[in-house]
Formats: C-alpha cells, sequence, structure tokens
C-alpha cells in the first residue's frame, strides 16, 4: 500500500509551499548566510514598502531604525549562526520613513552536508497589538492615579504626627496603617475632647477603592462632630449610624471601636460595633480582651440603640486595638495571621511604649504574609495611660449637689475629708471652703431663675503641687469674675457686702477662669491652687 | 458651728465655733440680735474656735457693727486664725472692725 507522502509528488509540495509563502499575510524573507536579501513575500512589500526589485541583493540592514541597541542584532546574530532559531520584537523603519513594531522570527537553514546556509525571517506587524497595550496602560496609570489620590485622601484624613502630644506626660498613642495595594478603608483617629478626656477611634469600612476612602472620610468625620460635647460613646455610635444609614445607597458599612477615657479618673468608656475585640494591657503584664460587642456594624440599619462598657483601667496600662488586616493577613499558603497568634505575641513581650507595640506587631504581621499579596489595609493603634508624672492627678473628688444653701455644706464637708486623706494643709483647705461658699452661694441664689431643682457639679483634681477645681452648673449664663470689687475703703455706713465674695475668691486663689459653654449649656468656673 | 455665750461684767462674749460661711450665718446673727435684744451693747467676737469665714459671716459682722452705732456700743473681734486675719485684710474689713489678738486686749479695749 502506498503511503500518501508517496502519492504527494515533491514537485507538487514545493509548489504549494511556493505558493502558501507567497501569498501568507506575514512578510516571509529569504536570506544568504550573510544576510543579503534573496527572496521576499508581496506580504513583506506591504508591511515594509520595499518592492520585490528593491531590496533583492541587499542587507536587510536597509530597514534598521538605529532604535535598538547594537548588542541586539549582535546577539540576534550569534543565536542564528549557532544554528538557533530567534524570536523578538524588533522596531523597524519603512521605505517612506516611519517606524513600526515587529515581531521576528529567524530560522537557520541548513545545506546538505549540515551547515548553516541561509535563513527565514518571518515579520509580523504588531504595531496594532503596540497601540492597544499602550492605550490599556495609559487607562491603567490613570487608575493607579486616581487610587493614589484615594489612598492620599485616605491618609491626609489620618493624625500621622507623632509624639501626638507631647505636652501631656500622662497619655501616649502610636498608630500605623499599612494600606493595600488598592486603597481599603481603614480609619483611626485620637484626640483631646476636653483638658481630660481622650477619645480614640479605630474602624474598617466594607469594600475597597474610592468609594470606601470616601465613605471612611464622612464617618471619620461625623464620629468627630458627634463628640465634640459627648462622653458617651453609645450615644456617639447611635447618632453617627443614624446620620449614615439614612443615605446609605451604596449599601457600605464600617465597623468602629470607639473609645473615651477619662484621663483624671482612669474610666474607659467604649463602644464596639462589629469590630476586632481590643486588648488591654497591664502594667507589669497580663492582657485582658474587652469582647462585648454593643451593636451591629455602623451604617447597615438606622435605629440602632448602640451599648457601652465602663471599666476602669490603672496608669501604666496600654490598649491596643487593631483592624481585620492584622488578624487576616495571609500567607503564601493562604493561611490567615489569626487571633491566636496575635494574642500570644501581645502575651509575650511586656508593653514598652506605644511605638515599639505597634511596630512589633505589624512587622510580625508583614513577616508572616512573607512577600503574599497584601489584602488588605493593616491598622493598629495603641494607647498608654501613663504612670504618675508631674502632669497627672493623684486623686479626685467629682461630686455635684443640687442648688439648696444648705447643701454647700455637704460639699465642704466633702472636701474636709479629702483634704485629710492627702495632707493638704489646712490653710489651703479653709481657703478653698472659702471659695466654694462664695461661688456656689452666688450661683445658688441668682443663677436660677426658675423654682426648679438643678444639679451643680464640682470636680476638685489634686496634683503634686495644686489643685484645680472646675465648677458646672446649668443657670443663667454669668461670668463671676467680671464683677468689679466693692470699695474697701468706705466706713462701715456705706459698706456692701455684694461684690465682696468674689473679690475674696479673686485674692485666694492663684488662678481663676469663666466660660460658658452654649452647646451644653453650662457655666464653666474654674480655678487653681498651688500648694 | 457652734455658739457659747459668756458675761463678763456689762459685756458679752461670744465664742464661735466652726465655719462660719453661708450655711452658718443666719445661726450666728440669730445669737447676735438676742444678745442684742437682752440690752447688752458691748460685744466681744471671739474667734479662737472658727476655722474659716467667707463673705457670709463678714456680713454678719458688718450688721452687728451698724446695729452697735445705732445703740451707741461696742463691738470687738479677737483671736482671729490666720486665714480669717487674711479675710479680714482682704476684704478691708480690719479697717472698720477693731479686731485683737487676745480677749485680754479686747476686754481692755472696751471703754467703759
Amino acid at each position: 500500500m502506498r503511503t500518501l507522502r508517496d502519492r504527494y509528488s515533491t514537485n507538487e509540495q514545493l509548489r504549494a509551499q511556493a505558493a502558501a509563502m507567497r501569498s501568507a499575510a506575514n512578510g516571509i524573507i529569504i536570506t544568504d548566510i550573510n544576510g543579503i536579501v534573496k527572496w521576499v513575500n508581496p506580504a513583506f512589500t506591504n508591511l515594509t514598502g520595499y518592492e520585490f526589485n528593491e531590496i533583492i541583493g541587499h542587507s536587510l540592514k536597509i530597514l534598521n531604525s538605529g532604535s535598538q541597541d547594537p548588542n541586539f542584532f549582535r546577539d540576534m546574530w550569534a543565536k542564528i549562526l549557532s544554528g538557533e532559531v530567534w524570536q523578538d520584537e524588533v522596531v523597524n523603519r519603512r521605505k517612506d520613513g516611519s517606524l513600526y513594531t515587529e515581531e521576528m522570527t529567524i530560522t537557520p537553514i541548513r545545506d546538505r552536508k549540515g551547515k548553516i546556509s541561509q535563513f527565514v525571517a518571518i515579520k509580523h506587524d504588531i504595531s496594532e497589538r503596540k497601540r492597544l497595550e499602550q492605550i490599556v496602560r495609559s487607562a491603567h496609570e490613570r487608575m493607579e492615579g486616581e487610587l493614589n489620590v484615594a489612598r492620599d485622601i485616605q491618609m491626609s484624613m489620618l493624625p500621622l504626627k507623632f509624639p501626638a502630644f507631647p505636652d501631656r506626660e500622662d497619655i501616649d498613642v502610636y498608630a500605623k496603617l499599612i494600606a493595600a495595594r488598592e486603597v481599603g478603608g481603614d480609619f483611626y483617629d485620637f484626640y483631646f475632647i476636653d483638658e481630660e478626656n481622650f477619645c480614640f477611634v479605630i474602624g474598617d469600612v466594607s469594600g475597597k477603592g474610592v468609594p470606601a476612602a470616601l465613605f471612611m472620610a464622612v464617618t471619620k468625620a461625623l464620629i468627630k462632630a458627634s463628640s465634640t460635647n459627648e462622653m458617651s460613646t453609645a450615644r456617639i455610635l447611635s447618632h453617627v449610624n443614624n446620620e449614615i444609614s439614612r443615605d446609605n445607597d451604596n449599601n457600605m458599612f464600617i465597623t468602629v471601636f470607639i473609645g473615651i477615657l477619662n484621663t483624671t479618673t482612669g474610666y474607659l468608656v467604649y463602644t464596639n460595633a462589629g469590630h476586632n475585640p481590643p486588648y488591654i494591657l497591664k502594667k507589669g503584664g497580663g492582657v485582658v480582651k474587652l469582647p462585648e460587642l454593643h451593636g451591629l456594624v455602623i451604617g447597615a440599619f438606622p435605629g440602632i440603640e448602640y451599648k457601652e462598657t465602663v471599666i476602669q483601667i490603672n496608669r501604666g496600662d496600654a490598649v491596643f486595638t487593631y483592624t481585620d488586616g492584622v488578624t487576616e493577613a495571609q500567607n503564601v499558603e493562604g493561611k490567615l495571621y489569626s487571633d491566636n497568634r496575635l494574642l500570644k505575641l501581645l502575651e509575650k513581650e511586656l508593653f514598652d511604649n506605644c511605638k515599639v507595640q505597634v511596630d512589633r506587631v505589624l512587622n510580625d504581621v508583614i513577616s508572616y504574609e512573607d512577600g503574599a499579596i497584601q489584602a488588605d489595609d493593616i491598622t493598629a493603634l495603641s494607647l498608654h495611660f501613663r504612670e504618675q508624672t508631674a502632669d497627672s492627678v493623684v486623686d479626685y473628688l467629682f461630686t455635684s449637689i443640687t442648688n439648696d444653701l444648705g447643701n454647700i455644706g455637704k460639699l465642704t464637708d466633702k472636701f474636709e475629708e479629702f483634704a485629710v486623706k492627702h495632707d493638704i494643709p489646712a490653710e489651703i483647705k479653709q481657703k478653698i471652703n472659702i471659695v466654694f461658699d462664695e461661688l456656689l452661694s452666688n450661683t445658688i441664689s441668682y443663677a436660677y431663675p426658675d423654682k426648679f431643682v438643678h444639679e451643680i457639679e464640682i470636680k476638685i483634681r489634686f496634683y503634686k503641687e495644686k489643685l484645680i477645681v472646675t465648677i458646672m452648673d446649668d443657670g443663667s449664663p454669668y461670668n463671676p469674675f467680671d464683677r468689679t470689687s466693692p470699695d474697701i475703703t468706705l466706713g462701715f455706713e456705706d459698706r456692701e457686702i455684694g461684690g465682696l465674695g468674689v473679690h475674696i475668691v479673686k485674692l485666694l486663689v492663684d488662678e481663676y477662669s469663666y466660660e460658658y459653654k452654649k452647646q451644653v449649656k453650662k457655666n464653666i468656673t474654674t480655678f487653681k491652687k498651688h500648694i | 458651728m457652734e455658739i457659747r455665750v459668756r458675761e463678763a461684767g456689762n459685756i458679752k462674749i461670744l465664742d464661735f465655733a466652726g465655719k462660719l460661711d453661708t450655711g452658718t450665718s443666719p445661726e450666728a446673727e440669730t445669737a447676735i440680735s438676742k444678745v442684742l435684744e437682752s440690752g447688752c451693747n458691748k460685744l466681744i467676737i471671739n474667734l479662737k474656735g472658727i476655722e474659716y469665714v467667707s463673705s457670709s459671716g463678714l456680713r454678719v459682722f458688718l450688721i452687728t457693727v451698724k446695729k452697735l452705732a445705732a445703740l451707741n456700743g461696742q463691738l470687738k473681734i479677737c483671736q482671729p486664725s490666720e486665714v480669717v486675719s487674711e479675710i479680714l485684710d482682704i476684704s478691708g474689713f480690719s479697717t472698720i472692725l477693731d479686731v485683737r489678738d487676745s480677749e485680754e486686749e479686747a476686754l481692755s479695749a472696751m471703754q467703759l
């Protein structure tokens, strides 16, 4: 039986191949061993503009655009002369001078003795592909640019200056956000609401990119605005949630942990809305998880009443908060970093300071990922309630009385006890009690036009060398220190008592101030007495 | 506060103890009125046991001075603590009150 090949005569085969080469869409060139052109097909002419007769007997160097490195062709020659097939992209020049990019494959052809005698080059015009690639690349760059803008928005909204409160010895804070390649929605914030209350927030917006960054910006601003006069984290988040979820067409949501630390009392009030549980790092060792959840993530449903927890932390204790970018970081095998690994790390090393703590955790996460792609923002924030300093309160007495003159004695009795407990000199104690009597009798007698019961708050803070007292009442706005002192040189017949009390106060204390807080409708009177 | 009344001839001596402030000055005022109503117009207030005096207490002194002036009488204050002396000074009351360090001094200063 004859094979197909036998039937297909060599002559016929050569003719068919020649026809195929002539009509091929790719330019085909046959050269001798020196690169002198012996044959080209019509597609070559279409590609380069050179007619058959113009190119035959010439070197292909005629196409050289000068765009390639001189080594480029040297390497090419080395390869094809060694008998290997060479392929690469080349920028060439057409007869009319225009440039184009082609993909060229050169195959060495050996003669009967096995010596390389000719080359066949096949050229494929890839200018169009190159142009499309360029369009895609620039579109991508533009998008990257926008993502960078979003990331810049995200980062510019975060406090990045550390130490954040160089003149506060009682509070140290440090935070770091490592943004994922695509912008995520992590954020943190911290600030003093007033002299003594320190607010800190950490959160994570669902989703990524520009929408997440904008959503984060809005949430962060709302939380700050809502906490200017509010010490209840539950009320802050309930309010923020209502605002956010009302027009939340994108159905985005955000997990938030917010805490407010009273730097006088050590009371920490916090609300956790679907966020990872923070840890208290006890002074001297020991880690306590704050496991409570006080409500759903922010933005999901309006009308949620969030709850809050209050604990007292000691000086020297620290708080560590983080986002799920920490615990859900993946290594190359796709395994999670995990809560457990975080807890073990926190337990292993004693708290040193906030920066060291945050860096320790984040470095551990990065080394765990070990080159795996970071899928989400990684954020950690640590707060340190520092030990006794000249700046910190030794003890405090926060109390209140209602507006009855008979109650002033209850306050002075309490202060008496407090003064004895701390060996405050009798003279200081008596003078402060006089000041209480003067200021409170004024307030109780004149500040309330109605007949209702009003509460007057008194906060006494005892530092190593001073006492600072703040009195807050919701009476009519009135600055007691505005009153001019009475003439104390008059004879007894013309003497008046009005104004004398405030005159005495001004001379008994070392500093005094008054402000009316409109937002809460309160008179705030403060005085300081050195010991 | 605690108030005790003693007599030295036609002079009445009131011993004040405790605080003389908004809460206690009505009590002090009442006690002084009673003494004046009994016909006495020579009064010594001994502040030995007084911790401090606020402007409400000063008001009581002022009222007493005025009443006694009308009665042609005299008021002496004695034995104020350091803080009370300071209050009397900064309020200018030491210029309108006759303040003495000891009770003996106050007694001997009383014009019979």
